[in-house]
């Protein structure tokens, strides 16, 4: 009997211990580290730990990416247009399926130029804009999801 | 194996009384013998029996931690993407000539 | 563990050691072999995610050639095998039909057939990949009628799959071209812009601007003098671009380029 019970819970620790390792291991893997200059966006301190999450990503999260090799290559933007929707800029308002994006903060290396677009967001792609658009979509283009590292967890 | 000459109780080897009945045993040497060679099977198994737990136990902590590495630790593969397709150059070929 | 088997004879118990055993033994060898495809699956996955950042710096040889060592290490995965592809291959098409009947997930079909149906389209053939119901069939019909001398075009079907973004690359580069050779300026405005918003940091972007500034009202001649000196060693032929496309541009253009007044018709 004593052997039994020992058995149990001698098994039971190891499934515990293997759904811990198996959901939550992945989790901290994919953390990103917001970097330590970082004033692109409201709300996300320079040098914070991020938890992130899995798609489907939906109008309004926030996404983080990888912009290069590097670990600081990292951007964060929130997503305003899907894959399939359209996205027009015309005169510094930025137009999703015939919608201003709001809030919205205008585009220096962009401005002069009356209308661009409109563009289709291709498939796996997501168009995000962050405060000074340093690291968004209008200087990068729309996010691939090869580039996506997840959303970040609210 | 002793066996016990008043209750037949078969008592592990270098046993002097029977387990079950108190009973002193006697044993001859033929039985002595018997029992002896009882005894080193009955251990052989006992060894082989440990063994066998030993490396089921470790292969199956080790199938675990590789199931774990392979879907919990190891990455998601990015999306097939298409490699870039060059569509010509930009400018139509009457304004790069000189 | 003793428990249960006291009363089990040595031949049982020995059997059951045996058993454990190999059964033991089996699990080890699995778990080594799972563990080594792990490992290979990990180190792929950082030469994909290094050769996607490469390729958005520009450096597509880099690019192919980390993608082609996560192919050698992932013989099946189209991911690795997709970008790992040389478009210029003569094989190209067999390589991507066969890949294509090896996908399991819908997205990468759908990506290694746009793949095929782009590289037919551009070589002027009949696109046979099936991409019916999808926004690249549209784009791939727009980029091979983009040869004649009426403009091109496309409408998406809400619902339909969205395009995949080399398709989509192409057919505004190609239909900007034929734009620009039939003077059409809306659609200059148009395939520029989209170009433009769909890859802002890429080179081409120097020649886009001064296209888009030539058809803006508001911009002055020197803002587009100045963008037009930017292309570098293609800011002659972009002037004469826009000074054929925009006429009442040419003069500023040819009071920085003189070749332009007899170049130009």
């Amino acid at each position: 009997m004593v052997w039994l019970i020992r058995t149990l819970i001698g098994f039971a620790v190891f499934v515990v211990a293997v759904v811990f390792a198996a959901t939550w291991l992945p989790a901290w893997l994919n953390r990103v580290q917001v970097p330590v200059d970082y004033d692109d966006l409201q709300g996300l301190e320079g040098g914070k730990g991020l938890w992130l999450e899995p798609p489907p990503y939906r109008a309004g999260d926030v996404l983080a990416y990888r912009l290069g090799p590097g670990p600081d290559d990292v951007g964060f933007g929130v997503v305003v247009a899907l894959p399939g929707d359209s996205v027009r800029l015309s005169e510094d308002r930025l137009l999703v399926n015939g919608e201003a994006v709001r809030p919205w903060s205008p585009y220096q290396p962009l401005r002069g130029l009356a209308e661009l677009g409109p563009l289709t967001v291709p498939a796996g792609h997501w168009f995000v804009v962050s405060t000074r658009h340093q690291r968004d979509s209008l200087a990068h283009g729309p996010i691939g999801a090869e580039r996506v590292l997840g959303k970040v967890r609210e | 194996m002793i066996v016990c000459q008043a209750c037949g109780h078969r008592n592990p080897l270098r046993t002097r009384y029977c387990h079950a009945c108190g009973v002193r045993l006697e044993a001859n040497l033929r039985e002595i013998a018997v029992a002896v060679e009882e005894d080193r099977e009955a251990q052989m198994a006992e060894r082989w029996l440990e063994r066998g737990r030993s490396l089921f136990l470790l292969g199956a902590f080790f199938l675990t931690c590789a199931l774990v590495l392979r879907y919990a630790v190891v990455p998601e593969l990015p999306p097939a993407v298409m490699p870039p397709i060059a569509a010509g150059p930009l400018l139509p070929p009457a304004a790069s000539a000189p | 563990m003793n428990g249960p088997f006291v009363s089990w004879s040595s031949g049982q118990r020995l059997l059951l050691g045996v058993a454990l055993l190999i059964a033991g033994a089996v699990m080890l060898v699995a778990a080594a072999g799972i563990a080594w495809r792990a490992v290979q699956r990990w180190l792929a996955v950082g030469e994909l995610r290094a050769a996607h950042a490469q390729l958005h710096r520009g450096r597509l040889d880099e690019a192919r050639r980390l993608a082609a060592a996560a192919a050698e290490r992932l013989p099946r995965e189209p991911s690795a095998q997709l970008l790992a592809l040389d478009p210029a291959d003569p094989q190209a098409g067999e390589r991507l039909r066969a890949l294509a009947s090896a996908c399991e997930r819908a997205n990468d079909r759908h990506a290694v057939l746009a793949t095929l149906g782009l590289l037919q389209a551009l070589a002027g053939r009949a696109v046979d990949a099936p991409l019916e119901g999808t926004g690249d069939a549209r784009l791939l019909a727009a980029i091979r009628a983009a040869h004649g001398e009426r403009m091109a075009s496309w409408r998406l079907v809400a619902g339909e799959d969205p395009p995949q973004r080399q398709v989509l690359l192409a057919a505004h580069t190609v239909l900007l071209r034929q734009a620009l050779r039939l003077r059409s300026r809306d659609d200059v405005r148009l395939h520029a812009g989209a170009l433009l918003l769909l890859d802002p940091g890429h080179p081409r972007a120097a020649l886009l601007r001064p296209l888009l500034l030539a058809l803006s009202p508001a911009a002055a001649d020197e803002e587009l003098v100045r963008a037009v000196a930017e292309a570098r060693e293609e800011s002659e032929a972009l002037a004469r671009t826009i000074a054929a496309l925009v006429p009442e541009r040419r003069a500023a253009l040819t009071a920085r380029w003189p070749g332009l007044a007899e170049q130009t018709p």
